[in-house]
């Protein structure tokens, strides 16, 4: 008895071995092209930083009104930014060739759907970052004048319109990528609508003196005094 | 010859069979009927006396063309034209009016140029007969109007225009930003050239096209500024952007001439100067000052974009006077147009943001400027003026040298 529980004990110690040498070179070559990969990532992120610099690209972009994007760079340089994602990107996609090299239709199959799934995320990236650079841009606009013209709420009045747009945006990322279904469009139509109508109340309560003022501008009485003592131009 | 692009098929076809013609008057400002007779009208006396035995044809917009107009004489021709109103701190449009003018005024050959684009219908003959003599009979090249000023007048002019162009071009010309001028061949010319004629949308000021091409310039004596025309009565934001965002694409464009200058030349001024009321009531100021500590409080982030620390810590510190004892120094306002200047050229952050920033700075200058003169009589006014444009000029290298060496500020 003990001779068959040695002999049952070896066999599946042999199958355990067997099936870990014929992972092995599949895990080998996962670790070759991840190590490959970073290798040609540091390379082409080299590369593209001596590239990039030696065009001022940061400085091109500031002259193409760009500058929103260096908020978000890291170090304030869309070189380094570009460089990141370029090098991410090479990572990532030795890790999906290494993932394929293993022998099993279901890894192959993940791949697959992840190469399907990518531009829907790469679409999701880009609506993010577009959407922030415009939503700060929107909320700077609108905070400068509110100041100009002297309302007590500009920084609310801004932050709303920021918050709209980021909001805006994030649920088009989330449709993109096919996360939430409905529960994402209702809790963005709640969001939305609530941002909106505290604006509005915002609006419609506070500046209820500067709407009688301009009525009665247009209904021809006079400005003020104080007004008209300064010729700007 | 140059082209006629820029006119209508009739008023082409009028003016090739015209000729030729020593004065070219365009009126821009007189879009309706009533106006165009009543400057005419005003007109017809005061040309024999200034052109003998010349020709004078007039443009006038299309808009205007209903007039009962007489028929036209030998020397007095009249011609309709595509014109759009002219604004007085909107460069492009009097750049647009100009081209017209000189496109007409060099196919008939003529020797003197004259914009009259803010002026009401009234003053225009005084207008013509002040500014073109200068062109006609003393070899200027550009004829500008120096208004009288009473203490609260043209304040954009008085705090950033003036002073600043002085010190850039060194020239002191007290209103750069004219729409009433006259040209003369040489300066017209430049507005026929192919990159100007290429619809490039802003050409710059007259004014210092003429100061740095080493032409001739002259000012002449006149009555208050015209009134605004409508379009002109935007919201001080938006004029003020205007006026500045042209002020630092003609310093950009200008870089290498302003760069080599040191100092001021006066420009040589003809006529009297007009007597001026300067019995203003005290000023209410507590709104702009106001405005101005908002501006601190909420716009530090965008400030700190253009304007050095230094700046910004004794901007702070002016927002802390009570209304009665506000102060902005010239140094600090100095500073402050200098570093905009400097942010405008590098796009720190978007122009159009940065220029609107400016306001509350812009009402805070006003309300201290208006603080220290409500008592002064003229003469002190003007030094006062005078002090803030020699600040101007003593501060110029400092604007060099961040101008060769930009470097950013990243607080």
């Amino acid at each position: 008895m003990l001779e068959k529980v040695q002999q049952a004990l070896n066999e599946s110690t042999a199958k355990i071995i067997t099936g870990f040498a014929n992972l092995l070179p599949g895990l080998v070559a996962l670790v070759v092209a991840v190590l490959l990969s970073v290798l040609l990532a540091i390379v082409l992120g080299f590369l593209l930083r001596r590239s990039l610099r030696g065009v001022d690209f940061d400085g091109k972009m500031a002259g193409w009104g760009w500058s929103g994007l260096s908020e978000i760079s890291p170090e304030r340089s869309p070189t380094l930014l570009a460089v990141r994602f370029v090098y991410w990107c090479v990572i990532l996609v030795g890790a999906l060739i290494g993932i394929a090299a293993f022998d099993a239709t279901l890894t192959q199959q993940m791949v697959l759907r992840l190469f399907s799934y990518l531009p829907n995320f790469l679409a999701a990236i880009l609506l993010i970052l577009f959407g922030n650079v415009i939503a700060r841009f929107l909320a700077r606009g609108v905070l400068i004048g509110a100041v100009n013209m002297n309302l007590s709420y500009g920084r609310l009045l801004s932050l709303g319109v920021k918050w709209l747009v980021i909001v805006l945006t994030t649920a088009m990322a989330l449709d993109h990528l096919g996360i939430g279904g409905k529960i994402v469009d209702l809790a963005f139509a709640i969001l939305f609508g609530g941002i909106v109508l505290a604006l509005a109340l915002a609006v419609g309560l506070g500046s209820k003196d500067l709407v009688s003022r301009s009525l009665e501008h247009q209904s021809g009485q006079r400005k003020e005094e104080s007004e008209e003592q300064f010729h700007h131009l | 010859m140059a082209a006629l692009e820029t006119t209508s098929a009739e008023a082409k076809e009028r003016i090739e069979r015209i000729g030729e013609a020593d004065l070219v008057v365009a009126l821009p400002s007189c879009h309706s009927a009533e106006k165009l007779e009543a400057a005419v009208a005003g007109l017809r006396p005061v040309l024999p006396g200034l052109l003998p035995d010349g020709k004078t044809v007039v443009l006038y917009p299309d808009s205007a063309s209903a007039a009962a107009l007489p028929d036209d004489e030998s020397w007095l021709q009249l011609v309709a034209c595509p014109m759009s109103p002219v604004e007085r701190y909107h460069e492009p449009s009097l750049a647009q009016g100009l081209r017209s003018l000189s496109t007409v005024g060099r196919t008939l050959g003529a020797r003197a140029f004259i914009m009259l684009g803010s002026e009401a219908a009234a003053t225009i003959p005084d207008g013509l007969r002040k500014l073109a003599e200068p062109v006609l009979n003393r070899g200027y090249d550009l004829a500008v109007p120096l208004y009288a000023r009473r203490k609260l007048d043209s304040l954009i002019n008085s705090g950033i225009a003036y002073p600043l162009t002085r010190a850039l071009y060194g020239a002191r010309l007290c209103y750069p930003m004219a729409a009433d001028l006259a040209l003369s061949p040489r300066l017209a010319d430049q507005y026929l050239q192919p990159s100007v004629l290429a619809s490039q949308p802003q050409s710059g000021w007259a004014t210092t096209r003429a100061t740095c091409l080493g032409l001739q310039i002259c000012q002449v004596q006149r009555e208050f500024a015209p009134a605004p025309i409508v379009s002109e009565q935007a919201d001080v934001s938006t004029s003020l952007a205007q006026v500045l965002s042209t002020l630092f694409l003609d310093a950009e464009r200008n870089a290498a001439f302003w760069q080599r200058t040191r100092g001021s030349q006066p420009v040589r001024t003809l006529g009297e100067p007009v007597p001026v009321d300067y019995q203003n009531p005290a000023a209410d100021v507590h709104n702009m000052v106001e405005t101005f500590q908002r501006g601190c409080r909420d716009l530090l982030d965008v400030w700190a974009a253009a304007l050095s620390p230094a700046t910004l810590i004794d901007l702070k510190k002016a927002a802390k006077l009570p209304t009665e004892r506000f102060r902005l120094a010239d140094d600090l306002w100095v500073h402050v147009l200098y570093d905009f200047l400097l942010g405008h050229r590098q796009r720190v952050i978007s122009r159009e943001h940065l220029l609107r920033a400016m306001t509350p700075i812009y009402l805070a200058w006003v309300a201290s400027y208006a603080l220290e003169v409500q008592d002064l009589e003229q003469r002190a006014v003007e030094d006062r003026l005078e002090k803030l444009c020699l600040g101007f000029e003593t501060l110029k290298p400092y604007l060099l040298s961040r101008w060769r060496w930009p470097d950013r500020f990243n607080p």
